[in-house]
């Protein structure tokens, strides 16, 4: 069997071996709902992964500490089997968060289980000095995930930071305001994220999946955030919205 | 020759007012290595087992003997005197008569032994003389083996306005350094020894009529026939000054100097009355050099102390360079020499001062630091390189140029072609093997890479790269602080410290707030019915993501008669929103004891458009706030 798929423009056939190589080494997010949508490989690692967002809602900040953390916060939670397990060391691995509007609040990271002494936060004064940063972050390759706004990005720049992260293997994930400006990319998932309507101690988000290859594209995910039990849970709309199972614990 | 000398004693201690002893333990024999000036009022004296020391006095006080240390502080004061001129000699004044012959004529060897372990030996050696020893109290017997400082000044005296100004300040630095020591100017180098011995001395200089003449006669003539600079020599005259002074301050070894106090000869000139060819035969070949160098009959050439040199290495260039491709050059150049010296002493460089010369502008100065010692040419060339597009940066964005710079020229970077580099080493540290292997090889641990890019990332964003740290407060403003990660402490390079501090603060307290829960869970409160806040496994409060500085918004509350209902409709930015969701109150009260008196009561409240903000009511007044966002 052959896979085909498309990249930067070619097609390029992928032999059957490594189709299943890459499904081994899939890297799970710990959402059944969520896996399901993502490329065959998951949320890959050495990859930059964008989370898009309307200009008039805020960052989706949360949603990108619980997939930057995904491979520490798993063990803790069901001692489910990832491709993270491979990489112990990942758990001591530094995360770079760059907040250039000072709005960040590390305490809220503590709480989802992320040690303050292996976060980092940069504060860059100008945009090229976090464009710069963002790339030794992302080349760096013990760092384990870097999370950073970016709003308008040259080719060249895009390139430039996919480079970077394939040097680093970590995971880099852009926050970035869904406007004219994000037509440029290089990200291997691209999302868009909404609030979604709640409940009185439950908040919703809605995943769009933009971009993957090999992934629905297209496809919604809610994900729900209990604040009572501090679960987070991927629901599937069409499928019905099982899920106790699914469910992980984010608190560490 | 001209030289001063210095005898320093102890300087932790005041030694004059108090009895103490230096003692040496060697396998269970305590000896006595050097007595306090009350002590040997006892009649304490070297070369005695502490026992017998306290038979004579009881109240003596004991201190190790450390000459390793001794040596280390000496070379530090020596290094001091670097200042008064190039040549500083740490005077090791204990050749015995069997080295001296071995060495021939080649002069006072510095002796390894330090003046314990040289006592000891002499008590297991046959020693040549030792049936001429006398009682060990006799004057002869003191101690002769005092560490000399020898400062050869000629030529210091122009510079400094005198020979009795730079004793003078010596004088009072030693004072200040809590050194006792007497400094006396001399012709020889045995001459200044000698007279340290004589209080009257202490501080002056001799001959005190001495003429520059003199003394620009004896260095010029160095170099001459050696008549003709014996007979110059002979000019300076020192033996009347000499002549009264007892034979041990030669610097001479004690069974000599015991054996000529037994003869009958106390003094130099008794000593310079006895035939000069028999002198070998008869006390070896020791004396006779020491007397002819005291009187400047034999030259004596110092062995100054090697100054620490800084490893620097630039490059000056007659014209202004404009091509970037060579200043790489000449950096990547520079920079390995740089570790070629490095690497000779065994070192790594923490801080590195850079100097770009620029041809019509003052040099630009730039001072890297970085998070651990490092000799390696890619990661200090990689420095550099960040050091300077920053510079860039700078300059570009200082003359505000609409086009982009190009990057092939130094003007368009520095907005100057440049003149030349320099290199400076301020900082080093040695560093071991392990870690150079470690930077040779392209698979980095951990640790060492996340090292690596904090410091580049420091290097351009200064205090912009941050750690967060929790605080013990209810607050949610003031749960945190921030401060810049510290990579580097030079403890690690004294090989005790292991982690970083910070990491290790925070790994204790979480582990002890572990197992304070883990103790109570298995004593006493291993039940279901003990809530879980007690059990340890309390639930972290929500806390938004995102928290801003409070911004005054206007809230509609669900009727209630104590104003306090809940939220149900948000004003802000000039729209209305309804509010779907509103979880809480949570009550924060203040710091009352910081001057804070308002307790807030906090609401997770969503509004119509699905966002979720964390907003708050002052209960004092009423107002209501927004703090943050669950974004």
């Amino acid at each position: 069997m052959q896979l085909i798929s498309a990249h930067a423009g070619k097609l390029i056939r992928l032999r059957e071996q490594e189709a299943t190589a890459a499904h081994v080494a899939r890297v799970t997010t710990g959402l059944d709902a969520l896996d399901a949508v993502l490329p065959p490989d998951g949320l890959r690692r050495g990859a930059i992964h964008e989370l898009l967002h309307s200009p008039q809602h805020p960052q989706p900040r949360f949603i990108a500490a619980s997939l930057g953390i995904a491979d520490c916060r798993l063990p803790i939670a069901e001692q489910k089997t990832s491709g993270f397990g491979n990489r112990q060391s990942t758990i001591d691995n530094p995360i770079i968060w760059f907040d250039p509007d000072h709005t960040l609040y590390p305490p809220a990271l503590a709480a989802m289980g992320i040690d303050l002494a292996r976060l980092y936060i940069i504060r860059p004064r100008t945009y090229a000095d976090l464009l710069w940063a963002l790339t030794e972050c992302l080349r760096c390759t013990a760092v384990s995930a870097t999370v950073c706004p970016v709003d308008r990005l040259s080719r060249v720049e895009a390139r430039k930071l996919q480079l970077a992260i394939e040097t680093g293997g970590g995971i880099g994930l852009l926050l970035r305001p869904n406007n004219s400006n994000a037509q440029i990319y290089a990200a291997a998932t691209r999302w868009l994220i909404e609030p979604a309507a709640g409940e009185r101690s439950l908040q919703r988000w809605k995943m769009q999946l933009l971009h993957g290859h090999g992934g629905r594209v297209g496809s919604v995910i809610y994900l729900e955030h209990d604040r009572e039990t501090h679960l987070l849970r991927a629901v599937d709309p069409l499928a019905g919205g099982s899920g106790r199972k699914e469910a992980i614990k984010i608190a560490g | 020759m001209t030289n001063g000398e210095c005898r320093v004693g102890h300087s932790t201690l005041d030694t004059r007012h108090s009895t103490f002893l230096l003692i040496r333990t060697t396998a269970n024999r305590q000896v006595v290595v050097h007595v306090s000036d009350e002590a040997a009022r006892h009649g304490i004296r070297p070369g005695m087992m502490v026992a017998q020391a306290r038979a004579m006095c009881a109240s003596i006080e004991l201190i190790e003997h450390e000459p390793d240390r001794d040596h280390v502080a000496m070379e530090a004061l020596a290094r001091w005197m670097l200042r008064f001129t190039p040549i500083v000699a740490i005077g090791e004044c204990r050749v015995s008569n069997d080295e001296c012959r071995m060495n021939g004529k080649s002069g006072a060897r510095v002796q390894p032994f330090s003046q314990g372990e040289r006592l000891i030996f002499e008590g297991v050696s046959a020693h040549p003389r030792q049936q001429l020893r006398v009682k060990p109290d006799s004057h002869a017997a003191r101690s002769t083996q005092h560490a000399a400082i020898f400062l050869d000044l000629t030529g210091s005296q122009y510079v400094f306005g005198g020979y009795q100004n730079i004793l003078g300040q010596l004088a009072l630095a030693m004072k200040r350094f809590g050194v006792r020591a007497n400094i006396v100017a001399a012709p020889t180098v045995g001459a200044a020894y000698a007279l340290t011995f004589d209080d009257r001395w202490n501080g002056k200089v001799l001959p005190p009529a001495i003429s520059r003449n003199a003394t620009r006669c004896a260095s010029s003539l160095a170099s001459k026939s050696e008549d003709a600079q014996r007979v110059a020599l002979r000019l300076l005259d020192v033996e009347p000054y000499l002549d009264p002074l007892p034979p041990f301050t030669l610097r001479i070894d004690d069974a000599t100097a015991a054996a000529l106090t037994h003869l009958g000869i106390t003094s130099i000139r008794l000593l310079r009355k006895l035939p000069r060819d028999q002198l070998p035969a008869r006390f070896g070949p020791l004396l006779l050099k020491r007397l002819n160098q005291a009187l400047g009959i034999e030259p004596e050439p110092l062995t100054p102390i090697r100054p620490i040199e800084s490893i620097a290495s630039g490059v000056e260039f007659d014209f202004g360079v404009d091509s970037l491709e060579s200043l790489w050059g000449v950096i990547r150049e520079h920079l390995d020499q740089i570790v070629q010296r490095l690497i000779r002493i065994g070192h790594g460089a923490r801080v590195i001062e850079f100097d770009l010369l620029l041809q019509n502008r003052p040099a630009i100065t730039q001072t890297i630091e970085l998070s651990r010692p490092s000799r390696d040419p890619k990661r200090l060339l990689r420095l550099v390189r960040i050091t300077l597009e920053q510079l860039a940066t700078d300059q570009g964005s200082a003359r505000a140029s609409p086009s982009r710079p190009r990057k092939s020229r130094a003007r368009d970077l520095f907005g100057d072609r440049f003149t030349g580099v320099r290199f400076r080493v301020i900082q080093s540290f040695r560093i071991r093997e392990d870690q150079i292997t470690l930077l040779d090889c392209d698979d980095l641990t951990l640790e060492a890479s996340t090292a690596d890019l904090l410091e580049r990332l420091q290097l351009r964003l200064k205090d912009c790269v941050t750690q967060a740290h929790p605080i013990e407060s209810h607050l949610p403003e003031r749960a945190w602080s921030i401060s810049s990660p510290t990579s580097f402490s030079p403890r690690r390079y004294g090989g005790t410290e292991k982690k970083r501090g910070s990491t290790n603060l925070h790994e204790s307290t979480r582990i002890q707030f572990k197992s304070f829960v883990k103790i109570r869970e298995d004593s006493w409160m291993n039940s279901s019915s003990v809530p879980p806040y007690l059990r340890g496994e309390f639930l972290p409060k929500a806390r938004p993501i995102s928290l801003t500085d409070p911004n005054e918004i206007f809230v509609i509350v669900s009727p209630s008669h104590d104003r306090d209902g809940r939220p149900i409709g948000v004003t802000m930015e000039g729209r209305h929103h309804r509010v779907n969701h509103a979880r809480g109150p949570e009550r924060i009260a203040g710091e009352w004891w910081a001057g804070r008196n308002k307790t807030r009561d906090y609401f997770d409240i969503e509004l119509d458009n699905a966002r979720r903000l964390w907003v708050f009511r002052v209960i004092e007044n009423g107002r209501w706030f927004s703090h943050g966002e669950f974004a």
